[in-house]
């Protein structure tokens, strides 16, 4: 392969606050997506100079839209005669976080290994970061971070060579490695463990010792591959945050999960995918109210008793509140929007589809 | 990120020496052990003792009354003492390189490391190179470490200081040549153990096979009273690393001491023309004008770049499928 090799970006450790400073129920607000929800794949639209993404961003041809952090066009990747992934195609907004749902065996590892430059798609265009990951591997390389979905750590190295050596194979500077790793492991709360042997962390905090070491390079997207999966609770809750913390960084997290609670409160977007189908597109709400789906609002009363209410949109939830409390003066204490989430969203989609 | 820093930052990457890093990260690694030194120290307890025994051996030399205590009898000492070191630190490259080396990036698939290490910059030569030259670099000290043994026999006398620098360079060459190899080998394999049978049965064929396959030629002319059979397939030699050593370490054979080395039948088998026991005498080798050992290393060294860069596209990402 002939390609430059790009200057790769320099470190900048993190320095925002600390993961505890943000209350573990607090849901993580993205920042706003340009343009209009997309409740079904868009229509195929060519990279062509000029135009207009369907979220609204701009693009000129192949080269780097700002708006949209990874973009595919028609990826389609088979193997033989299986089709892992049919033409997909996904727009994720810089600085979203993009959940990929879809259960096992629906194309999300395939499509995250060609995001990562792993994999060659059989059909189709690819945008990572401004970046063709075919053709330009190690620019795409430069710019994201990538967990796979399982833990690979190495036996007889301490935490601080594990981030170091990572450090090395970003070419970093031996001289910036101090304050990189400094920065990174107190993003990810590891800062007592610095002289550890890696394989004697507890899983959680593998997970999280492998999440720092995608950020050595200060990469602009972060794709994870099941972060979640094996994690304790806690340690769900300290991996949930620290994506938080990662988005208020400005960080374009793409993520993927079978387990749909995990993305619930963090995910500004979603896709879902099904047999290497993309079924539905864009922020969840907008999906589920774009779908005609509905959620279930429970009300409990004063006296302990509760109500449910089945509402279609936004609107009609504030039409019920404000129906409940102004009109017929009932004694709220609690008003819950119950299996709202992408579980349901989930269901209503892929309904009769699901084997 | 202010542009002046980024091209400042820059500048230092492309400045700053950097060692492989997998080749740093593995070199600590293995030698953060307490298996490196053990080794280390049972082998050159054994290299000593192999070393004694051979002086005890051929001393006898010099008790015979029919062939007294010549400058000529104590150098018989000396190359023996030489060969039979060399012959087993040799095998013991034939012995561990495979094992040591087979396991480099099968054994990073099993671990689930391999990814990760692909999604960054590093290329995957310097994934590859790091990994043999790790690999190897521990029996490369093994090697050097039997330096000071070897020369004990130059003292004594027998082998020249060129000779046994020569012999151990050509013994670093092909623990080079086999590790490169095996990590081929390696990267097709998904489990580590797979790697490392089908490594150990390369190395076999190429020293025991090479050497059937010419005896078996060499049957057939007998049978079918064809000839130049074994001769026209004695070209497979030149892919068997042991004779390449013996080449460089053996000048020539000779039957009539009772001082025989290791390296004397194999000399034979390069050069069949030669007379073991008649060392000086007329019929005293083929004139050779290009050595064995270099038209054999050559072709090692080819066979060896050439799995090399299979296992380097092996190892390329984007790929058509996972691996």
């Amino acid at each position: 392969m002939t390609e430059a090799v790009p200057p790769p970006p320099t470190p900048q450790p993190p320095s925002s606050q600390p993961p505890s400073s943000q209350p573990p129920s607090t849901p993580v607000a993205g920042p706003p997506t340009t343009g209009p929800p997309i409740a079904v794949p868009p229509p195929l639209e060519p990279f062509t100079p000029g135009g207009t993404t369907a979220l609204g961003g701009e693009h000129t041809g192949l080269g780097y839209s700002p708006a949209m952090a990874v973009r595919t066009l028609g990826l389609t990747k088979r193997y033989g005669p299986l089709v892992a992934i049919d033409d997909l195609n996904l727009n994720v907004p810089a600085g979203a976080v993009f959940g990929l749902i879809g259960p096992n065996g629906a194309g999300k590892t395939t499509t995250f290994s060609i995001l990562a430059t792993l994999l060659e798609p059989t059909s189709g265009s690819v945008e990572v970061a401004g970046h063709d990951p075919a053709n330009e591997a190690q620019q795409v390389r430069g710019r994201i971070g990538f967990m796979p979905d399982s833990l690979g750590v190495y036996d007889n190295l301490r935490v601080e060579e594990y981030l170091e050596f990572f450090a090395s194979c970003y070419r970093i500077p031996r001289t910036e490695w101090p304050s990189l790793v400094d920065g990174l492991l107190e993003l990810v709360d590891l800062t007592g463990k610095r002289q550890d042997w890696v394989d004697s962390l507890s899983r959680g905090m593998k997970q999280r010792l492998s999440l720092a070491r995608t950020l050595v390079h200060d990469p602009d997207v972060l794709i994870l591959d099941e972060p979640a999966s094996g994690l304790d609770p806690r340690a769900r809750i300290e991996l949930r945050e620290l994506l938080g913390e990662l988005q208020t960084m400005g960080k374009t997290i793409i993520i993927s999960s079978h387990i749909l609670a995990e993305l619930e409160e963090i995910c500004t977007d979603v896709a879902i995918l099904e047999a290497g189908r993309l079924l539905a597109q864009g922020p969840p709400r907008a999906i589920l109210e774009q779908l005609g789906g509905t959620r279930t609002i429970q009300v409990r009363l004063g006296d302990g008793s509760t109500r449910d209410y089945t509402v279609g949109s936004d609107a009609e939830q504030q039409a019920l509140l404000k129906r409940l409390i102004v009109e017929e003066e009932l004694p709220v204490t609690e008003f819950t929007e119950i299996g709202a989430g992408l579980e349901q969203l989930f269901m209503q989609i892929t309904e009769g589809r699901v084997q | 990120m202010s542009p002046d820093t980024k091209t400042r930052s820059t500048k230092t990457r492309s400045t700053e020496f950097m060692i492989n890093p997998v080749l740093d990260r593995e070199l600590r690694v293995r030698m953060r052990t307490k298996r490196a030194p053990a080794i280390l120290t049972i082998y050159l307890l054994v290299l000593s003792a192999i070393a004694f025994l051979t002086f005890q051996a051929l001393s006898s030399i010099l008790d015979d009354p029919f062939n007294e205590a010549s400058a000529l009898a104590v150098a018989q000492i000396g190359r023996g003492i030489f060969e039979w070191l060399l012959f087993f630190m040799t095998m013991l490259v034939f012995f561990l390189v495979p094992g040591t080396t087979a396991g480099v990036i099968a054994g990073e698939r099993e671990r689930q490391t391999l990814v990760p290490l692909q999604v960054t910059l590093l290329k995957p030569r310097s994934i590859l190179l790091g990994k043999i030259g790790a690999a190897t670099a521990f029996i490369a000290l093994l090697i050097v470490a039997a330096l000071p043994l070897l020369t004990m026999a130059f003292l004594i006398g027998g082998v020249t200081v060129w000779r046994i620098l020569a012999s151990v360079l050509t013994l670093l060459a092909v623990a080079l040549i086999i590790a490169a190899l095996s990590a081929a080998i390696s990267t097709f394999t998904k489990r580590t153990p797979t790697a490392v049978v089908l490594s150990y049965g390369l190395v076999l064929v190429l020293l025991a096979g090479t050497m059937v396959f010419v005896g078996a030629l060499a049957i057939m002319d007998e049978v079918t009273g064809s000839e130049g059979l074994a001769d026209a397939g004695r070209v497979v030699l030149h892919l068997n690393p042991l004779l390449v050593v013996t080449d460089v370490a053996e000048s020539r054979p000779n039957f009539n001491t009772s001082a025989i080395s290791p390296f004397d039948p194999l000399k034979l088998l390069i050069d069949p023309d030669l007379d073991a026991f008649d060392p000086g005498g007329a019929d005293a080798g083929s004139d050779r004008r290009v050595p064995f050992w270099s038209t054999s290393l050559l072709s090692l060294v080819v066979l060896a770049s050439g799995a090399l860069v299979v296992a380097t596209r092996r190892l390329t990402t984007p790929a058509a499928s996972d691996r």
